[in-house]
């Protein structure tokens, strides 16, 4: 990892822009009466304002790290600070022996992985010592799932119907209630994938004429997931894969570590974004693409209250790995095996246009309620119109869906030059997450907004 | 969806709705809709149609005519560049911009255009959005936003500032300049043109008076400073009858330097029948009286007979002050033969001491030093507030002897604001009197001061900015009180940051 670690990639893991400014004051030898690496791991002491310094260490592997600082941050600035004075090659990391805390935390981060598969291994044991019974469990389990479902949507699918009654131009503040009653019942139903969509429909209903096509559409997607509901004993396995997802019912991670489709390719990460749907949670969102295979894939995790990731993907960086994929008519999201060294990193590869397109339109097409395709364009300037920030490519225009900070970073990057660019497509605007221009300078929503 | 589709959800459905759609579409309409309930088979085509709409996604087939892109920037700051650390974290965007944080963004200006370089751009939006809050940041920033950042600053109205100015501006043709520029433009443009051929710009400034707005009025009459000579008395005499009272007053001021003026004759001719040499038995001296009368000339010499409801002086005294203020000093010392610092001790002697260092202080400018020394001597009651408009006229290293050389007896006699005002931005203080505070500094973080004296807090990170860069040297972590508060702590890293910072700032790239 060493070699490819860049001042950029090391503050796009910086959890806000104080704790990035924090970190730069630290980068000074002055603050660090010790540092140190080895090929697993970079560690230093930093002087703080108590008599003892902190000890902050990296996991190089994982990008992960660790302070005996009081911060709640995660990284914290020292680790922060710890790895841009890695990344700038600084003398002292030479190689030396690490000390005892280092060993012990790297010991104990492995234990914890062993442990975790041991258990994963142990539940497949027991499982598998009695396949019969647990499978009857299972079933009976998901049976009563389904029929709270089902008679949850059929609810949902009622209320529709007297809403489109009644008009949607008559919707008022008692309709508006109702749906938000009827978000919050789609989640005692346990199909808490639809609770969202339920919202975006109502929104768009009060956002004005403009967007009643929308809400329509939005209502008609969701009576399609109702009939979906009701005949899902006829579909096929990757449809009602599709279904399942769009209800918030995803397969289980064993099942499709177990099953799922399994890819190895030199994984290339793309971009990433991660959001806060909850109060507290936080959704975290990576997309790779590989080298050979040309398969996109998305790393989608939670973590709750502020848990650190278990791993960083920097952008721009290559992965040697092995993925499984959750099942789907257009499988997307994946979960990593097993991850090996870091490949030698080249240019990401981007599609013309129209073939880019042509891929979202098969993806929309097998599964319209993908909550979004990923798209890699290879000639795409952003400008700003008077209706907003687009994107002007050779086969037509895209509207974006960036906020005001990160329109201007990206318009002072592009310079109105034509730019490499990956994003999220919903259908009627892209989401950048990340560009790069001829030289292969790259620049990424997070960090730089 | 069409708006004929549309229009039954917005209403009520009330009966089937006919999609008119043939082919597979239709015919999977047509099996759909059961004809049970209007509404729900409505919302089932709607589902299909949605599914289609999805499938049919495509980029939006308008093109628009896009800016034409930013010209190369082979001077922007490499990534690779030692300062990028401190560039970067220079501009980034500040909730809470304080006093420090604009002198840091106006050095990191200075020093990357004294290196010949622009701002990286993924600066720009932040450095633009600086200028934009901050007028004084601009003189600095814009030499080095490049092609890049005047190009992004045209794209946003709130950045207009920044987007025409550079080096382009000087070799585009002047009468357009002059006529399509903004107003800091036009100036600019103006105070070179003086300093060129000061005629031509008299000539500018005359045929253009006419639309010019008071407030821009004054900078331009303020900017024929430079370059004075006498034709352009006949640009200026109008103006002693302007609307606005500064644009008269200016002009006065200005008038009054040109010795073949008939105002400057004027004021010669009131003022020095009130001086009058006095032969002592023993030394020979002079003699200042004030008016007697007013004199109803004085109207058109902006000499106000009446006297404000609240000034001080006394009716004559504020005859005379009115005088003083206009009159060169350059004439009492060819008048008198005495120099500014025995001027100031005769004045302090006389019956009119008031008026006259009341005078003087405001007819004094930065050129005249022996004058501001002179002035900075004399005790008046206003004193103190006077010294301070003084010192400000004075270079750095002058300014400096008048002041007490440790933040503590600075800060105690509430001189340490004066010092940090007194230091425009961009200018530090000298290195000799920077290494001797620059302990005193340190020394505060260990004091229990800073505990509840905010204003020190934010005074100490302005001195920080202040000290010269040779001075600096390595600096040290601050000795740490065990029991600091968060606000302490905060305190000491950014001092501690920024001193690292200027640092590697003045680090020979």
């Amino acid at each position: 990892m060493g070699t490819a670690l860049t001042r950029e990639q090391v503050l796009a893991l910086a959890p806000d822009d104080s704790s990035a400014k924090a970190a730069g004051g630290l980068v000074a030898d002055a603050k660090w009466p010790t540092l140190g690496a080895d090929a697993e791991a970079v560690w230093g002491e930093c002087q703080g304002s108590g008599s003892k310094p902190y000890q902050a260490q990296v996991d190089l592997a994982a990008l992960v790290s660790r302070c005996s600082c009081p911060s709640r941050k995660f990284p914290c600035k020292h680790g922060l600070a710890l790895l841009l004075m890695f990344a700038q090659r600084n003398p002292r990391f030479a190689a030396g022996a690490r000390p005892g805390w280092v060993d012990e935390w790297l010991s104990s981060r492995r234990e914890r992985s062993e442990k975790k598969e041991k258990s994963v291994a142990a539940e497949a044991d027991r499982v598998s010592a009695d396949p019969a019974t647990a499978a009857v469990a299972t079933a009976k389990r998901e049976a009563a799932r389904w029929k709270r479902i089902a008679d949850g949507t059929a609810e949902l699918e009622r209320w529709m119907a007297d809403g489109l009654r009644r008009g949607l131009g008559k919707f008022g503040a008692e309709q508006r209630k109702e749906g938000e009653t009827m978000a919050a019942r789609m989640i005692d139903a346990q199909a808490p994938g639809l609770a969202p969509r339920v919202r975006d429909a109502l929104e768009a209903t009060t956002a004005g004429a403009t967007r009643y096509p929308e809400a329509i559409e939005r209502f008609g997607l969701l009576q399609l997931l109702v009939e979906g509901v009701r005949r899902r004993a006829a579909l096929s396995p990757s449809r009602l894969a599709d279904l399942r997802t769009a209800l918030g019912w995803p397969a289980d991670k064993e099942d499709v570590l177990a099953g799922g489709e399994a890819l190895a390719d030199d994984w290339r990460v793309l971009g990433q974004l991660t959001t806060e749907p909850e109060a507290k949670l936080t959704e975290r969102r990576v997309w790779l693409r590989g080298a050979a295979s040309a398969r996109y894939a998305l790393l989608q995790d939670y973590s709750y209250g502020g848990k650190p990731w278990e791993r960083a993907w920097p952008d721009g960086s290559v992965h040697r790995a092995a993925l499984s994929f959750y099942p789907g008519s257009v499988p997307l999201r994946a979960i990593v095996r097993e991850v090996g060294n870091v490949a030698a990193a080249s240019r990401p590869g981007a599609d013309p246009v129209e073939v880019a397109f042509d891929a979202a339109s098969q993806a929309f097409a097998a599964n319209p309620w993908l909550p979004q395709v990923p798209l890699t364009l290879d000639a795409a300037t952003p400008y700003v119109a008077e209706d907003g920030w687009r994107l002007h490519t050779g086969a037509g225009e895209l509207r974006l869906r960036i906020d005001t900070a990160a329109a201007w970073s990206l318009l002072a990057f592009s310079g109105g030059h034509p730019l490499g660019m990956m994003g999220e497509w919903d259908g009627s605007e892209l989401l950048p997450l990340s560009a790069w221009d001829r030289d292969g300078a790259h620049w990424a929503r997070q960090t730089d907004a | 969806m069409t708006a004929a589709w549309v229009k039954p959800a917005l209403v009520g459905v009330g009966e089937a709705v006919a999609f008119g759609l043939e082919g597979e579409l239709g015919a999977l309409l047509a099996r759909i809709a059961v004809g049970e309930d209007a509404a729900l088979d409505y919302a089932r085509s709607a589902g299909v149609l949605a599914a289609c709409q999805r499938a049919a996604t495509a980029p939006d087939p308008r093109t628009a005519r896009l800016p034409a892109p930013a010209a190369d920037d082979p001077q922007a700051l490499p990534a690779s560049h030692p300062w990028v650390g401190a560039i970067d974290a220079v501009f980034t965007s500040a909730t809470q911009p304080a006093g420090y944080e604009l002198r840091l963004k106006f050095e990191a200006c200075l020093r990357l255009a004294e290196a010949g370089l622009t701002l990286p751009r993924a600066r720009l939006p932040a450095a633009l959005e600086a200028g934009q809050r901050s007028q004084g940041l601009r003189p600095a920033l814009l030499p080095v936003l490049g092609a890049r950042g005047r190009w992004l600053a045209a794209l946003n109205p709130d950045w207009k500032y920044a987007a025409s100015s550079g080096p382009a501006l000087a070799a585009a043709n002047e009468t357009l300049v002059w006529e399509d520029a903004s107003h800091l433009e036009r100036l600019e443009y103006f105070r070179r043109l003086r300093e060129r051929d000061a005629t031509a710009a008299c000539a500018l400034l005359q045929s253009s008076l006419g639309e010019l707005p008071a407030k821009e009025r004054i900078d331009f009459v303020t900017a024929m400073a430079i370059g004075r000579h006498p034709g352009d008395a006949p640009v200026l005499e109008p103006l002693l009858k302007d609307r606005s009272r500064d644009v008269r007053f200016e002009a006065a001021r200005l008038l009054a330097l040109l010795p073949d003026s008939a105002h400057a004759q004027r004021l010669i001719g009131w003022i020095a029948p009130l001086l009058a040499p006095k032969r002592g038995l023993l030394s020979k001296g002079w003699q200042l009286e004030a008016p007697e009368t007013a004199d109803p000339a004085w109207a058109a010499a902006l000499v106000e007979v009446a006297r404000p409801q609240h000034e001080p002086l006394g009716e004559r005294a504020w005859w005379l002050y009115q005088l003083v203020r206009q009159v060169p000093l350059a004439w009492w010392i060819a008048h008198t033969g005495m120099s500014p610092a025995e001027l100031v001790a005769w004045a302090d002697k006389t019956d009119w001491k008031a008026a006259l260092l009341r005078g003087w202080r405001e007819r004094v400018s930065r050129h005249e030093v022996d004058w501001i020394e002179a002035l900075l001597t004399a005790r008046t009651r206003d004193a103190r507030a006077a010294a301070n408009e003084l010192l400000a006229l004075l270079p750095v290293a002058q300014r400096e002897k008048h002041w007490p050389d440790t933040i503590d007896a600075l800060w105690k006699d509430g001189e340490a604001h004066d010092v940090i005002a007194a230091c425009a931005l961009g200018e530090t203080l000298s290195r000799r009197y920077s290494e001797a505070l620059l302990p005193g500094l340190y020394a505060c973080f260990d004091d229990d001061r800073l505990r509840h004296d905010y204003a020190l807090r934010g005074c100490l990170l302005e001195f920080a900015t202040l000290i010269d860069a040779a001075a600096i040297g390595t600096p040290r972590p601050v000795a740490r009180r065990a029991d600091e508060t968060p606000a302490m702590a905060d305190c000491a890293q950014t001092f501690e940051r920024i001193l690292l910072l200027r640092r590697a700032l003045h680090a020979s790239p």
